[in-house]
């Protein structure tokens, strides 16, 4: 069975496939995000089992999250692509799937914002505490009274 | 009065600036430079350097080797005020001279050390060679040669940090009121 039948098999709408040097991406709806990594990690064949990163991304228009998965069963490794908007992002949390995404969640929420539902220790991670803004999205301005003395 | 002084400023100069012991503080790429300097080939050993403190409180010197983000500010900050009088601060390498490659519009680097702490000696240099560190350590010392136990006063004012440690629950340092701070950049 190829990996396509498979998607298939299993109803995973994926909307757009391209095949990179290091293995597939995928775009699917937001959605379906969780349920389609639950199928991809429990299956006994392709069994997508480690969660390598989750990388957030600014479009202007849209954020999109890209999540490496990794199969330690064929050595394969596949990415899923997800689309959120602008204005209030958010998107299901993974961690009950991979506990990797624990800190690769809390370093997208601190860079760009978007809210991950139900993760459990949601903060920041890189920045100072009562940094303001979310310094990896476009248009962000710094303008920290707190910071005057960093000025160049 | 002025002689007995002058004779003591000699022997106590020489005494410590040949024994200028340094902080093991390295939060980047210049700091493996610095571990260079102190190994054999380099042998910083040469210059009475070569104890690098585990503890601020044991520490002459800190060299600031690598770049300071807001986040670790306040602990560069913490640790220079840790360290006994007199203390010394070679800031080593542009990313601690003006903040380096990340001047322009880093949202995360302090743009210079010398915003946070007072600095002795200026090392440039993406990272700067081990000879360079020799060297600034020597600067180091021949500055330390010129001191008088007179001054003290004078040095100890001038030799405080230019910024509050963050209030409360906050992690950002805030702005001294007295003291100005050094702009450079164009
Ligand atoms: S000055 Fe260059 S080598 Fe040194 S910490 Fe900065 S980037 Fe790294």
């Amino acid at each position: 069975m190829s990996f396509y039948e498979f998607l298939n098999n299993h109803g995973i709408d994926y909307s757009q496939e391209q095949e990179a040097s290091g293995g597939v991406v995928l775009s699917i709806k937001k959605e379906d995000l969780l349920a389609c990594c639950e199928i991809l990690k429990t299956d006994r064949l392709f069994n997508y089992d480690m969660l390598l990163s989750v990388t957030g991304m600014d479009c202007r228009t849209h954020f999109e999250i890209l999540y490496d998965l990794y199969s330690t069963r064929s050595h394969s490794r596949l990415s899923l692509k997800i689309k959120t908007d602008r204005v209030n992002p958010n998107v299901e949390s993974l961690y009950s799937l991979y506990s990797s995404a624990d800190w690769h969640e809390r370093e997208c929420f601190d860079l760009l914002g978007i809210e991950f539902v139900n993760h459990p220790n949601l903060e920041r991670i890189l920045l100072p505490k009562d940094w303001i803004g979310h310094p990896l999205r476009k248009d962000y301005n710094q303008e920290d009274e707190r910071l005057c003395w960093n000025k160049r | 009065m002025q002689i007995i002084i002058s004779a003591l400023d000699y022997v106590y100069n020489w005494a410590r600036s040949n024994s200028v012991w340094p902080l093991t503080f390295a939060t980047s790429c210049c700091g493996i430079e610095m571990i260079c300097t102190s190994a054999s080939k380099y042998d910083i050993a040469r210059f009475g350097s070569e104890v690098f403190r585990p503890s601020p409180r044991q520490a002459d010197l800190i060299i600031t080797a690598g770049t300071i983000t807001h986040k670790m500010a306040p602990a560069l900050v913490r640790l220079y005020e840790q360290m006994p009088e007199p203390k010394y601060v070679i800031a080593m390498g542009a990313c601690t001279v003006t903040g380096g490659m990340y001047e322009n519009d880093s949202y995360s680097v302090v743009r210079g050390v010398d915003r946070l702490i007072p600095v002795d000696v200026y090392l440039p240099g993406c990272p700067p060679r081990p000879e360079a560190l020799l060297d600034a350590v020597i600067q180091l010392q021949k500055k330390m040669r010129t001191e008088t136990l007179l001054d003290r006063k004078k040095y100890i004012e001038a030799h405080k940090p230019r910024v509050k440690m963050p209030e409360g629950d906050s992690e950002l340092l805030l702005p001294c009121d007295e003291i100005e701070i050094v702009r450079w950049g164009v």
